[in-house]
Order: C-alpha cells, then sequence, then structure tokens
C-alpha cells in the first residue's frame, strides 16, 4: 500500500491495485465498518455545520496531510515530457488547516455571511488494512453541495483516499486525506471548504 | 459602441460605464480589438524547454498550441484541425513532433505543416494542396525575459516596446535576480466574473487589500497584515502607482517582498531577498535594487497578472462577458533553492489558488461587479476611478505616469485610457494616432 504520507502523489493506478488486494486480505468487522462510517458522517456534520473548531481539533490527527491535487490532462502515452503534472489545490498540515479555519470563522470574512449553507453525503465506503499496521485506508465518494446568495447552488463530487489512525483514547482520527480533484478547472465559484 | 458608448471610458475624468462589465457588444469587440491585437502570455520557456515539448492554452477565446521548435524557437498556431475545424490536441502539454486529428486522422508536424492526409491519393486525388492547409499561426511569438507572449496582429509592436516604461521596474526581479521559472501546471477554475474585474484589480488596487483580505490578513500573519481592517491608514512612501501607454501597469510595495505568504515564509523570503538586494545594489543602483525587494502587482494589458515576490502569476482567460477561466502558477527566482521554490508554490496556491484564501475573498467582488451589470439602470451608470487624479507626474523621478503614493487609481486610467484606444481601434496605426499624447491625457485629467 503506498504511504502517501510519505509519497504525496501516488501513481493512482498502482494504488488501486494495491487497494483492492488490500481489501481482499482484510478481515472486516462489523464493528469497525460502523465505526468507521460513524467517524466520516459525523465529520461530514461537523463541516455542514461550521464547527470548524471542533473538526479541527478532534478529527484531524496532528500529523495530518491534507492534499486535494489537480492533474494537468496529458495524453496516456505520453513518455517523453517530464514536468510537473500535478498543482496541489490543499496541501496543508495541521497548522495551515487552522489557518484556513481561523479565516472560515473571522467576523471580516465577507465570503461568509450571509450564511452558506452545505450538505455533504459520503458513500461507498470501503475499507483496508495491513495486517502489520492499525492505520486503516478507507476510500468513499463524496457530493457536497453548497448553498450561497441567491442563485447560487455548487455540486462537488470526487473520491477520497483516507488513512485513519487511533489517538492515544483510542478514538479515530484522520491522518490522510488525498483527492484527485476529477474537475481539471473547476467551476464552483471557489473551493474555499473541507472536502 | 459609437455614439451611445461615446461616454464608456471617460479618460478626462476617470470614470468608465458599468456596461464595460458585462455588455455582448462590448464583449465582441473586445475580442476583435483588445484580444486581436495585444500581446498574450502563453507559456515561459522553461515548461517547455525540449524540442517538441508544448504547451495548450487560450489567446482570448482561441485555443492555441504553443510548441517549441528544432532550432530553439517557439511557434503558436491555431488547436484546429484544417479540414472540418474538430480539436486537434486534446492534452494541456506533452512533447509530439506532431499532432493527428482524431476526426479523419489528419497529421500536422509541430511546425504547423499538413504532413499526412488519409488516402491523399485515392480520395483527393492527388489535389488537396497540404501547402495551403498548414495551422493558423500566431504572427508573433516573443520572450521578456523567458515570458513568452504572443500576438495575432503582426502590425503589433515589439514586445519589448509593449512593456514600455515597466521594464524599468520589472527588470530587476525579472533579469538581474538571474531569472524567473514559472512552476506549473496552472490550476484552474472558472469564476462568473467579466475578465477585466481582476485585470483591473490587479493593475492597481492598494486600496482593496485592509478591508477585502481584512479576514485573510489577521489570520495569515504576513507582513501585510498591519493592513487588516484598514486600522491603519497609509502613511506617505508607502508606494508607488505607475501605468503605461499601453494600459499595463503596477503598484510599488516598497520593501514588501515576501508578500502574501505567511509567517512560517517571511524570514526565509526576506532575508533571501535581502542578501541578493545587496548584490544587485552594486550592478543596478539602490533604487532598482530596492524595487527587486519591493512587491510589485501587475497587469500586462489586457489579461496578465502577477505579484513579484509574491510568486503569484495569473491569466485571466474570457469565456464569455460573465465568465473567466483563471489560471494560476507560482513564479519563482530560478537560483533559490528547491525546497524554498516548493514551499512558496505550495503557499501561492494556498492563498491565491482555486482553494486560496485571499483569491476567494476577491472572487465575490469581481462576481459582484459582473452580476450588478443585468441591472438595466445599473449599467449605464459611472463608475469611479478618481483616487489621486490630478496628482500624476511623467517621466519624474520614475519612469512612466506615475501617482507617487500606494494607494491611488493611476494605473486604473491609464489601463482604460490603453482599453479605450484599443476597443474602438481597426489597426494598430490607429491605437498609436489616439495614444500619441497618453501622458498628457493622464497627467491632465480631473474630477470635474
Amino acid at each position: 500500500m503506498t504511504d502517501i504520507t510519505k509519497n504525496n502523489d501516488p501513481l493512482v493506478f498502482e494504488n488501486d491495485i494495491a487497494f483492492d488486494e488490500l481489501v481482499k486480505k482484510t478481515n472486516f468487522s462489523e464493528k469497525l465498518n460502523n465505526e468507521v462510517a460513524a467517524f466520516l458522517y459525523r465529520e461530514s456534520r461537523l463541516l455542514d455545520a461550521r464547527m470548524y473548531k471542533t473538526w479541527h481539533s478532534e478529527i484531524l490527527s496532528q500529523d495530518i496531510r491534507y492534499i486535494v491535487a489537480s492533474k494537468e490532462l496529458r495524453s496516456t502515452r505520453e513518455r517523453r515530457y517530464n514536468q510537473p503534472d500535478t498543482v496541489y489545490l490543499f496541501n496543508d498540515d495541521h497548522r495551515q488547516l487552522g489557518i484556513r479555519v481561523e479565516h472560515d470563522l473571522d467576523p471580516q470574512n465577507w465570503r461568509s455571511s450571509p450564511l452558506e449553507i452545505y450538505s455533504r453525503i459520503v458513500s461507498n465506503i470501503e475499507l483496508a488494512q495491513d495486517d502489520n499496521s492499525s492505520d486503516i485506508h478507507v476510500r468513499s465518494v463524496c457530493l457536497i453541495s453548497r448553498g450561497r446568495r441567491a442563485y447560487q447552488l455548487d455540486q462537488f463530487i470526487y473520491s477520497r483516499n483516507d488513512i485513519l489512525t487511533r489517538n492515544r483514547d483510542g478514538q479515530l482520527q484522520l491522518k490522510s486525506r488525498y483527492i484527485h480533484y476529477p474537475e481539471r478547472s473547476v467551476s464552483g465559484h471557489n473551493m474555499l471548504m473541507y472536502l | 459602441m459609437k455614439d451611445q458608448d461615446s461616454n464608456l471610458i471617460d479618460v478626462n475624468h476617470g470614470t468608465q460605464l458599468h456596461k464595460i462589465h458585462g455588455d455582448q457588444k462590448i464583449f465582441e469587440k473586445e475580442l476583435e480589438n483588445v484580444f486581436g491585437r495585444s500581446w498574450l502570455f502563453l507559456t515561459h520557456e522553461s515548461i517547455i524547454p525540449n524540442h517538441g515539448d508544448y504547451i495548450v492554452t487560450k489567446m482570448g477565446t482561441d485555443e492555441v498550441i504553443v510548441s517549441r521548435q528544432e532550432n530553439g524557437d517557439i511557434k503558436a498556431f491555431l488547436n484546429v484541425c484544417r479540414h472540418r475545424g474538430a480539436q486537434l490536441c486534446p492534452n494541456e502539454a506533452g512533447n509530439a513532433k506532431g499532432f493527428v486529428c482524431s476526426y479523419h486522422g489528419w497529421g500536422y508536424g509541430n511546425t504547423g505543416e499538413l504532413q499526412a492526409v488519409p488516402f491523399d491519393k485515392e480520395v483527393y486525388g492527388g489535389l488537396l494542396d497540404k501547402c495551403k492547409n498548414s495551422l493558423h499561426e500566431v504572427a508573433k511569438v516573443q520572450s521578456f525575459h523567458g515570458f513568452i507572449y504572443g500576438c495575432f496582429d503582426e502590425d503589433a509592436p515589439s514586445l519589448d516596446e509593449y512593456f514600455g516604461d515597466l521594464k524599468w521596474y520589472l527588470e530587476p526581479y525579472f533579469e538581474h535576480s538571474g531569472g524567473l521559472e514559472l512552476i506549473g501546471p496552472p490550476a484552474r477554475c472558472l469564476i462568473r466574473a467579466n475578465w477585466k474585474c481582476p485585470s483591473e484589480n490587479f493593475v492597481g488596487d492598494a486600496y482593496h487589500v485592509g478591508w477585502t483580505h481584512a479576514s485573510a490578513l489577521r489570520t495569515g500573519q504576513s507582513v501585510f497584515t498591519p493592513l487588516a481592517s484598514n486600522s491603519t491608514p497609509p502613511t506617505e512612501g508607502l508606494g508607488l502607482q505607475v501605468t503605461t501607454k499601453y494600459g499595463s501597469g503596477l503598484g510599488v510595495l516598497w520593501d514588501a517582498y515576501a508578500g502574501i505568504h505567511d509567517s512560517s515564509l517571511i524570514d526565509d523570503m526576506m532575508q533571501w531577498a535581502c542578501t541578493k538586494e545587496q548584490q544587485l545594489a552594486e550592478k543596478i543602483g539602490v533604487v532598482r535594487a530596492r524595487i527587486y525587494r519591493s512587491h510589485l502587482n501587475t497587469t500586462i494589458f489586457p489579461n496578465n497578472s502577477f505579484l513579484t515576490g509574491s510568486g503569484v502569476f495569473k491569466t485571466w482567460q474570457p469565456i464569455d462577458k460573465d465568465t473567466t477561466e483563471v489560471y494560476t502558477w507560482a513564479m519563482v527566482e530560478k537560483d533559490m533553492p528547491e525546497e524554498l521554490k516548493q514551499r512558496i508554490a505550495i503557499s501561492v496556491q494556498r492563498t491565491f489558488g482555486v482553494a486560496g484564501y485571499w483569491e476567494s475573498d476577491d472572487n465575490d467582488n469581481m462576481e459582484s461587479e459582473t452580476y450588478m451589470t443585468k441591472g438595466f439602470q445599473t449599467k449605464n451608470k459611472q463608475l469611479n476611478a478618481q483616487m489621486g487624479i490630478g496628482n500624476d507626474v511623467y517621466n519624474g523621478e520614475y519612469p512612466g505616469v506615475v501617482g507617487e503614493s500606494a494607494i491611488g487609481e493611476t494605473s486604473y486610467r491609464g489601463y482604460y485610457r490603453a482599453y479605450g484606444a484599443i476597443v474602438n481601434s481597426n489597426s494598430w496605426h490607429e491605437i498609436e494616432d489616439k495614444s500619441s499624447t497618453w501622458a498628457d491625457i493622464l497627467t491632465n485629467a480631473k474630477t470635474k
């Protein structure tokens, strides 16, 4: 399994194969499945409710890597051109996400008034786990609907590759999130939200 | 755009009609006369270093392939097959000896020549003249210290002339620093704003920083943070505004090299810039070395903007009168340590990218300026760019038409003087006629 905390930009195709191998080997328990789903649903609810400080302090582990990548459109047969193909829309650690949270909640953040209304859907949750690691790899597919101002209803649809870990109290926390955002030229006014 | 719009741009009084940000006829004139005659940013030479390297980008609403030739030159072509007009290259970048249309298989060399037509002899009977079916080539492609621009109009002044008085300000950072590179690929997004809204903002709006970006300033802890909430009034000697003959302009904020980056980068960036400033002082003089270490918000007319120091580099590509596609690269000095380049690149996207917490502050303003043009009464009301009018000087201590304060609208007025001349002209000859007294027009402008 590619460790995306070490490699910001896993070869997604190889990672997909590795993930599938791991899914087949993972000994799932219904309890763990339910715990992970509840964790992701709580995260969505906290974000919908703009409880960003709770999200930042309770959902995220201190060593979080939070990445949203956008990839340049290249020929699948391209072999000779070796310039970087990825730009990071988010590439944040715990501190940087904290700055974003402060920005979101600042009373002079004009964007946030009138309030934006979020509805997040998390689906297709799949777990995989290495025998020799307590980290849980989670794939999910998400949809965010954001209503703002009178006429804007923006939708953002994407897949997530998460790694969950446990804190000292045994609670799940998000250690890594990697999203390859599918819409190359993002159309939803801005991506000032947590995916 | 004649009679009823004769006061579209009132250069003498520093006003514009609101409809410039949302009128279909004006937009079509812009595509023909502004984007059809101006120099438009294409790419940086470091992005296509090798023979066959190419990128696909926009010039106005037209897609172009920009390709490195065998002799090192760079050419640009419309990204359109000459046969039935299909898009030739669906990629954004790559390396190719040529391009084959996916419709019927016509193949072109990266020189633009039509080289292969399936069943040429059988179906055309040898009558197809390949020489007359090369890709449509962009008339002029030139470089400003590695930054490649293209122009559809053969009669346009050289890129060097086009930058004009701005060169004096830009060369310390673009040339004497040892040169720049862009870190790609660009982030891309669509905003519901007319392309001129962000272009005019970057050309000369230091006024909005403390208020629009109050929350970003407070939370990001950058060198601009004291401006948050307009808590500090602008002091004398904080900066300059500059405009030039063909509308490009900039604002100088002295000594503010680290710009929009947060506290994690300020020390490293300021130390880097101070060391280089000392080296440059001997070579180009103390004033221009200080300009290198300052922060310049710039728009190269019509739609290429950047922040030196901060390293934010943008194009605002028109999609329609209400929609603009934003491309964002990080711009860094070539001789910076790789680790510093990467930190700056990540921070550029974090602040001014698609999920940038500075960019989003601006976008709502740009979008509302555009949306409000839908108001029937509103669109014919005047917009005001009169701040500092009457105080602008030409070729005084500094080149160009200059307003000697950090906050003012000198560069707006110069941008729209050139815009008015270019959008209403049918040739560069006409533009030059209308621009022969450009500096007098701007320095003589007054509120009434």
